[in-house]
């Protein structure tokens, strides 16, 4: 591949770096390894249940959110409106728990209007043809706005011990209820990658969906259920985000996280244009991403500064992740 | 001599890695000549018109143009040098008017501002010295035919000096009324001492409109010939290379009897847009059709219209003694179709899925229970198949995209083989695979055939039809120019057919 | 109308069920926007009159506000309308227009926006319509565009919110380390609050500020930055929000980490202080675990008026007059619990 990138310097460094083995396929391990050293060496109290604990709450969105990224983009689309989803199935709840319908009906609620959600996106990709990029923003924009609506007021709180706010704080075995989910999902979607006919027809509309029409994989369909599958994680997201802080806030819920999770399928390696969907990947890219956040907040960083380290961060990994 | 040539182009070398697409190639133009360059599909053709117009370099040989060495590094520079192209695909803005579209980047200025009056005018006296009008050139381009978006392109071409339009199957999309426009469009653009070259896969337009022909084959020149001098058949001969009038001796049995079994394909006067016309195709089990036709002559629609890819627009359609409809590719599949297309690379392998992921993807739900897949079902299918077609891979887990492209086409076919489809379609099952590989495919779908499966091949290698086939029918533009039974396919009947199109016989008046 | 016009330019790029589902779900918007829509509209009668043009929704906040305007309205001996811009500028403007065409004696103005709601300045000017300024600051001509503004004052604020921070530890606590949660950056009353804040801080050398996150007004922003900061290990003994939401959710992240929080350090208590006034809040003040609230009061209903009367009397006022906002602990929550938005 006689390219300008790899007649640059940089080219010249990654050719050198290249030459061994496994470096690229180890690199984000290292990197990740690397950089948490540095952090322990600076940050007090890094080394605790407690940053962990930090790190993977807050990395709970953001994770379920990307492991529904992970199949859309391996199937070489695109889901732009995760965070307005996230509010909407948000705001049903809400909306649902603060009319007495109680706690299960609520929950059932959110997560069956983040499915509808997908499904919209779903079919009008898949039958309609119109680019993913181009209806998930449909949906990113009106999405929200819809979730505003449905609340009926800018935001909604709930007392410190109602069911819905005891649910968030719930732990289990000690664990808090987010992390379980979270092992959960990961647990799940690694079955479905690894082991369902579902996961192998996505790789396939992604790897070449000229040839995936030509062998007879049902295109719509599995199409609308990636579309769907992601929009549920989602909604579980949004949802428990919202027990989680005892208030919704529609105009804020899941704004902005669509950058994280795709930050995150990037470093986890699975391919912008289709193809083989890495979840193991994505947990990383999921975890490193809030982690950050946690070493800035935990190191008094200004704001901003905290945003161009975190930029940074990604951009490391992504060089090191590089392919070709 | 020398100087009644405009293009003088010798010994023009250039090779891609493993391709030697052009090899010691001279061709010439004269001043006001109507050059046909012709040859079959990698022939040579595109590659030395783009050595031409600059968009690859010549490896070797020298380009002379109206008495100029020339060594254009971008089309650009030829179109200044006055060499424009007027591409299938023509390269305009459809969302521009006309006028825009023939003045585009130099458009007549007034107090710095686009002078709208002086602009429309000239085009139509430009339009109007081809002999085209009554176009409304301020409207939009894509409210034109195609026929008047291709006289903008000419209009365009020639406004800027033109010396050398080159027209690339300029035909294609035209009716035969807009087509008799173009070449007197080209007639007129001669007389003013321009030269063209031709290129079209359409035999009768060529002899109508070019003087002379330059023929290449597997990217060699074959020669230079006046038109005078031609046939259609001996066109034919010189661009697939064999002599017409040698027979080769089949591979096969003559007759095995096919015909008295039941039918598993009926078609009955399939047509689609002008690419196919009805078309009638019958294939019993165990019987292997092949389909020939040049490129162009719709023998690929066919075998999409079969597999529910495109749909016809009329025609009817029975396999197995059933009709049916076919709206998708899932439909004819659901009947036993299967299909290979002629692009291997856009429309069989996924790439970076493993080779079994590749062999099984057709029959994931016959390998699963409740949705979840058995891996060791699926490595037992791919693993049979490696073994029965002698897949070289380093197991059934390696990436798709490292295997050779015979084995890739192995894997393909294992595809449909572990489906055990009723109607096998192979387009083109042999392209771009070395000889050894060859010889087994066709030795795989003489035994899929053997079986009781109807196949139906399209080659654009004669030997490998004659090799193969019980039965070939022959395509010319869109039609079904003729069919062959086992006892009478030879070369020359193939020949013979795909030079007359679907009218026999009128060539035989002027023959010698 | 409207829904015709977008379906004409639509129709080119959407295919036709797309189109059924956008032309329904804007029917479907229409009719909820329809639904919500306020109780516009005044009465003009003979005599004196006001109206006030509210920015916000017709939340707790601003009906407490506008019904006392209503009842100081009525005890002095004028009409009084009210309408609800529910955030929007161009509804605001709109508002004022008709509010101007039925030519009250005054215009209570509440500007959605500094700049773009100066507008309804021009048309009340216009009309020789007097305004005053309440809610929020404005772009505008003392003296010709209004006669005075009377709003709160979030540097006071900020002051205050420190000094309740200050009062709730005794007299003899050598140091007192402070986390500040701020709002969003560049917003006005962020950058009150945050200079209100400091100026005490500033002022007295027992108090610290260790830590300043943001929070950006909301409840997960503020939850994630007091996790962090709590996870870094640096002590603290109060945290200053500025807005109730991020209370909410410094309270939330210090529940999870098993602290405690209420009103007395001596045990071991984070004392919380914030800005606001929510129903939420006013409930966490009640239940103990939120210190202190420094509340935009919505009760300055007789300052509007005397400023009022006093114009009307020939006095010359000045151009801002600030309101004394109030401070809300557990002993006045229950008064409060009413205005609670």
């Amino acid at each position: 591949m006689p390219n300008s990138a790899n007649t640059s310097a940089l080219g010249a460094f990654r050719r050198a770096i290249a030459q061994r083995q496994n470096v690229r396929n180890y690199g984000v391990w290292s990197f990740l390894l690397l950089s948490l050293g540095v952090t322990a060496w600076f940050t007090p109290g890094f080394l605790s249940w407690g940053t962990l604990d930090n790190t993977l709450i807050q990395a709970f969105p953001v994770l379920l959110v990307a492991l529904g990224m992970t199949m859309v983009m391996s199937s070489g689309g695109i889901d732009i409106s995760v965070g307005a989803i996230m509010a909407i199935a948000g705001a049903v709840s809400g909306r649902l728990y603060t009319s007495n319908a109680g706690l299960a009906p609520s929950v059932a609620g959110g997560i069956l209007a983040g499915g509808l959600c997908g499904l919209f996106n779903g079919t009008l990709i898949s039958k309609f043809k119109i680019q993913p990029i181009i209806v998930t923003l449909v949906v990113m924009i009106a999405g929200r706005g819809l979730a505003q609506t449905i609340l009926g007021k800018p935001s909604v709180s709930f007392s410190f011990n109602s069911s819905l706010n005891v649910l968030g704080q719930y732990k289990i075995a000690g664990l808090p209820i987010q992390i379980v989910i979270m092992i959960a999902a990961v647990a799940m979607m690694l079955f479905v990658v690894k082991k369902t006919v579902f996961a192998k027809h996505v790789e396939a509309i992604g790897d070449n969906p000229r040839a995936a029409r030509l062998v007879g994989i049902n295109i719509l369909r599995t199409t609308a259920c990636v579309y769907v599958l992601c929009s549920i994680l989602c909604a579980v997201a949004g949802i428990m985000k919202v027990a989680l802080t005892g208030g919704v806030n529609a105009a804020g819920l899941g704004k902005f996280i669509e950058l994280d999770a795709i930050a995150a399928v990037a470093i986890g390696g699975t391919s912008f244009s289709g193809g083989r969907a890495r979840i193991f990947g994505t947990v990383i890219g999921a975890v490193i991403i809030p982690l950050v956040t946690v070493i800035a907040g935990m190191n008094d960083m200004r704001d901003h500064h905290a945003m161009i380290f975190k930029a940074v961060i990604v951009i490391g990994v992504l060089l090191v992740r590089r392919e070709r | 001599m020398v100087e009644d040539c405009l293009l003088k182009m010798t010994g023009i070398c250039k090779a891609f890695p493993g391709v030697k697409a052009l090899q010691d190639v001279d061709f010439s133009v004269k001043y006001g000549q109507t050059h046909a360059l012709m040859g079959e599909n990698g022939a040579g053709k595109s590659t030395l018109i783009k050595v031409l117009t600059g968009i690859y370099q010549k490896d070797a040989g020298e380009i002379v143009f109206d008495a100029e060495s020339i060594a254009p590094t971008d089309a650009a520079q030829s179109q200044h040098m006055g060499i424009s192209t007027i591409y299938q695909e023509l390269n305009l803005a459809p969302c521009l008017s006309v006028a825009e579209n023939i003045f585009i980047g130099r458009e007549p200025k007034k107090y710095g501002l686009i002078d709208w009056k002086t602009i429309e005018s000239r085009a139509r006296s430009i339009l109007g010295d081809m002999g085209v009008t009554g176009v409304n050139v301020s409207r939009p381009l894509n409210e034109h035919s195609v026929a008047i978006q291709q006289m903008a392109a000419i209009a365009r071409a020639l406004s800027l000096d033109a010396k050398l339009l080159v027209m690339d199957e300029p035909t294609s999309s035209l009716s035969e009324t807009e087509a008799g426009l173009l070449f007197d469009v080209i007639r007129r653009v001669k007389a003013r001492g321009s030269s063209v070259i031709f290129i079209s896969h359409k035999m009768s337009e060529v002899f109508e409109i070019c003087d002379t022909a330059t023929i290449l084959r597997d990217g060699c020149l074959v020669g230079e010939y006046p038109m005078a001098d031609l046939t259609k058949l001996k066109m034919v001969s010189l661009m697939i290379g064999r002599d017409a009038t040698s027979v080769l001796h089949r591979k096969k049995e003559v007759s095995r009897g096919l015909d008295d079994r039941e039918l598993v394909l009926k078609a009955r006067g399939l047509s689609r847009a002008h690419r196919t016309k009805e078309i009638d195709i019958d294939i019993a089990g165990g019987q292997i059709l092949g389909v020939a036709g040049l490129l162009g002559s719709g023998r690929t629609e066919l075998a999409r219209i079969l597999f529910g890819d495109e749909i016809c627009d009329g025609g009817e359609i029975e396999i197995a003694g059933a009709a049916a409809h076919l709206r998708t590719p899932r439909d004819a599949i659901r009947l036993g179709v299967g299909f290979c297309s002629e692009d291997r690379k856009a429309e069989g392998v996924f790439p970076h899925m493993s080779v079994m992921e590749n062999m099984t993807a057709g029959i994931l739900g016959e390998l699963s229970a409740g949705g979840v897949l058995s891996r060791k079902a699926q490595m037992q299918v791919a693993q049979t198949y490696i073994d029965k077609l002698g897949i070289k891979t380093s197991g059934p887990d390696q990436r798709m995209g490292e295997l050779s492209g015979g084995n890739q086409q192995k894997v393909l076919l294992a595809r449909w083989l572990c489906k055990k489809p009723v109607l096998m379609i192979l387009d083109e099952p042999m392209r771009g695979i070395d000889l050894g590989a060859k010889s087994e495919i066709e030795d795989i779908i003489a035994d899929l055939a053997g079986k009781g499966v109807a196949v139906l091949m399209i080659s654009s290698e004669m030997e490998e039809l004659i090799r193969s086939c019980d039965k070939i029918v022959v395509l010319s533009e869109g039609r079904k120019a003729g069919q062959l039974t086992a006892r009478e396919i030879s070369e020359e009947r193939i020949v013979q057919m795909l030079a007359h199109g679907s009218h026999p016989g009128q060539e035989a008046v002027h023959a010698k | 109308m409207l829904c015709k016009i977008t379906a004409t330019r639509l129709e080119e790029i959407l295919p036709m069920k797309t189109l059924q589902t956008v032309i329904l779900s804007l029917v479907a918007v229409a009719a909820i926007c329809a639904g919500v829509s306020c109780n516009r509209g005044a009465s003009a009668s003979k005599g004196k009159s006001v109206a006030y043009s509210s920015p916000g929704d017709a939340n707790g906040w601003f009906l407490a506000f506008s019904s006392e305007l209503k009842k100081e309205a009525e005890k002095r001996g004028y009409s009084f309308s009210v309408t609800h811009a529910q955030q929007n500028t161009a509804r605001q403007l709109s508002d004022v227009e008709d509010i101007i065409a039925q030519k009250p004696t005054f215009l209570i103005l509440g500007p959605k926006d500094t700049k773009a709601s100066a507008d309804a300045l021009r048309t009340a000017r216009k009309a020789g319509v007097p305004v005053i300024v309440v809610n929020r600051d404005i772009n505008g001509e003392h003296g010709a565009d209004y006669i005075t503004k009377i709003y709160s004052d979030f540097e006071w604020i900020g002051e205050k919110m420190a000094q309740a921070v200050r009062e709730a530890f005794p007299a003899d606590k050598k140091t007192i380390r402070i986390v500040e949660i701020h709002g969003t950056l560049g917003s006005a009353n962020t950058t009150g609050m945050s200079k209100g804040i400091r100026k005490v801080i500033d002022n007295d050398a027992r108090m610290e500020l260790v830590r300043s996150q943001p929070g950006n007004f909301q409840r997960d922003v503020a939850m994630a930055a007091m996790e962090n900061i709590i996870q870094s290990g640096v002590e603290f003994d109060a945290v200053i929000c500025h807005y109730d939401d991020e209370a909410m959710g410094a309270i939330q992240a210090l529940t999870r980490k098993g602290r405690k929080m209420g009103n007395d350090p001596s045990r071991g208590e984070i004392i919380i202080v914030g800005n606001g006034g929510t129903t939420v809040g006013l409930e966490a003040v009640k239940a103990g675990k939120y210190h202190k609230i420094v509340s935009v009061t919505p009760y300055y209903a007789d300052k509007v008026f005397e400023a009022i009367e006093a114009h009307l009397a020939g006095k010359k006022l000045d151009p801002y007059i600030r309101v004394d906002d109030i401070v809300i602990d557990k002993n006045n929550v229950d008064k409060h619990m009413a205005t609670g938005f």
